[in-house]
């Protein structure tokens, strides 16, 4: 089968984003790093490009990961913060409950194993089990009990952060 | 029928099979298994629902505009969350209204539906009500044991069966979908197929004093078919048990009854195993034939139930 970049981009391009968005929560830095997914893809002409795509997401974003971590150390010597948020249209206050609604999504998805959320987000990217079990290492068969075990820890995680907001309305820090 | 005993499904297996990531085989097994069993039955609903709640979390986790193609509106979303505890009361009063609807349609009387609809509706709405249990119930606490949360499944399957839609593998009829609550639908003398609505003494007179039922159990109402080789007609017969659930009772010849098989196992229903009712004699005095006949009890119970009630109360005359 010849290779279809269009194609790949027009099916897989969104996923991809929300895939690494997950990871490096920034909006931005997501679209740059699928760009970079993508101009990879050209020049490799993978066989199998849907899972050959993840993949390559999972390792960029594993190596931007160690990045950030650097430039975090470098940031707090320049002992400034970058202005975040670049968006100008919407409710503030609708804003801000976003913002919060995501920040417990990502403490929630922080409390899964590595292994749990890489097939959860995975899946949610659209990948099946067979591509999930091949890219994870898994067996096939593994990974259905991977994915529940994900589920539930995620939606236990969230709902307890959720409780425990609602008991001590001044505690839910924002992280 | 189904004599075979199978082991309750392991959860990862109704993800992957909600997923649809397993083989037609697989698929094919575990529906099968889904319509017998009522604690499967319950399972699946919270996967289903679990599901349904990890996409929803994930979602929210997603970049507000991915290269400047908006993605549902971040409104839209606040409300979808939001407004997910109204969502599942007006789904749940939809279940609520569909099997009151359902039980009414099917006794006409009136009375002991509204009792059924008594006895569900509360339990429903106190999970409605209490969203944080309802979560409770996505998540159970991994320190509750299996009995106790096989307890909790069965109680739940009881008071709010899920009925799946069946697709009926028969000659003409290959890929209708039906959602029959109560195979009585099936048998309305509006059917076409002869049935007849009549009273349980006036059925005893009708078959020669044999009507085949659940001693002890009030009967509720009864249908009769007229056999088409002039022996005891089939017949249907609908039992309330105390706690208003029915319970269906079948007997007829064996050439007859293949089309009302499919019908119960069309709704869902567990079926006892086919057991021999009194035989019957047609023909000419001078050479009667023996017919084979058949009895089978058909509910909404797990099979170990329908079971015990044929073994134990099933009278044949």
């Amino acid at each position: 089968m010849a290779f279809d970049l269009e194609d790949l981009y027009r099916t897989t391009y969104d996923a991809v984003v929300r895939f690494l968005y997950r990871k490096v929560w920034d909006a931005d830095r997501a679209e740059d790093l699928a760009q970079e997914v993508f101009m990879r893809a050209l020049h490799h002409q993978p066989e199998k490009p849907r899972s050959w795509v993840f993949a390559v997401a999972a390792n960029i974003a594993r190596d931007e990961a160690r990045s950030a971590i650097r430039r975090r150390k470098h940031l707090t010597l320049l002992s400034h913060e970058p202005i975040a948020s670049p968006t100008p249209l919407g409710d503030v206050e609708d804003d801000l409950e976003q913002e919060e609604r995501e920040a417990e999504v990502k403490r929630a998805l922080a409390t899964l194993t590595p292994r749990d959320r890489e097939v959860l987000l995975l899946w949610d990217a659209g990948l099946s089990y067979p591509e999930i079990a091949e890219q994870t290492g898994l067996a096939v068969g593994a990974v259905g009990t991977t994915l529940a075990r994900a589920r539930k820890r995620l939606v236990a995680a969230h709902d307890k952060m959720e409780q425990h907001r609602d008991e001590e309305p001044s505690a839910a820090a924002y992280s | 029928m189904r004599s075979r005993v199978r082991p309750h499904i392991p959860e990862d297996e109704l993800h992957a099979y909600l997923d649809a990531q397993l083989s037609p085989a697989q698929r094919a097994e575990i529906a099968e298994h889904l319509l017998a069993c009522l604690i499967c039955r319950a399972l699946e609903g919270e996967v289903r629902a679990l599901r349904i709640r990890s996409g929803e979390l994930l979602a929210l986790a997603t970049p507000r505009t991915i290269r400047g193609l908006p993605l549902p509106a971040r409104r839209a979303r606040l409300q979808l969350r939001t407004g997910r505890v109204a969502a599942i009361a007006a789904a749940t009063l939809v279940v609520v209204g569909g099997w009151s609807l359902g039980r009414e349609d099917i006794t006409g009387t009136g009375s002991q539906p509204v009792l059924a609809t008594a006895f569900v509706a509360p339990a429903i709405l106190a999970r409605v009500v209490a969203p944080v249990a309802a979560m409770d119930s996505v998540t159970p606490a991994p320190a509750r044991s299996t009995t106790a949360r096989t307890l909790t499944l069965a109680s739940r399957a009881t008071v709010a069966p899920r009925v799946i839609p069946v697709r009926q593998v028969s000659g003409s009829l290959a890929s209708r979908r039906l959602r029959a609550m109560d195979p009585m639908l099936g048998v309305a003398p509006s059917s076409g197929e002869g049935w007849e609505t009549t009273s349980f003494q006036e059925a005893r007179a009708a078959a020669a004093g044999a009507i085949a039922h659940l001693d002890g159990i009030p009967v509720n109402t009864v249908r009769l078919q007229p056999s088409s080789q002039g022996g005891r007609p089939t017949a249907m017969v609908r039992q309330l048990l105390p706690d208003g659930r029915a319970v269906w009772v079948v007997e007829g010849a064996i050439e007859e009854l293949g089309p009302v098989y499919q019908l119960l196992e069309a709704s869902g229903l567990s079926l006892s195993t086919p057991r021999r009712a009194r035989p019957d004699y047609i023909g000419s005095d001078e050479h009667p034939v023996r017919t084979v006949r058949m009895v089978t009890v058909a509910a909404y119970l797990p099979i170990d139930s329908v079971e015990a009630l044929a073994g134990t109360k099933l009278k044949l005359d």
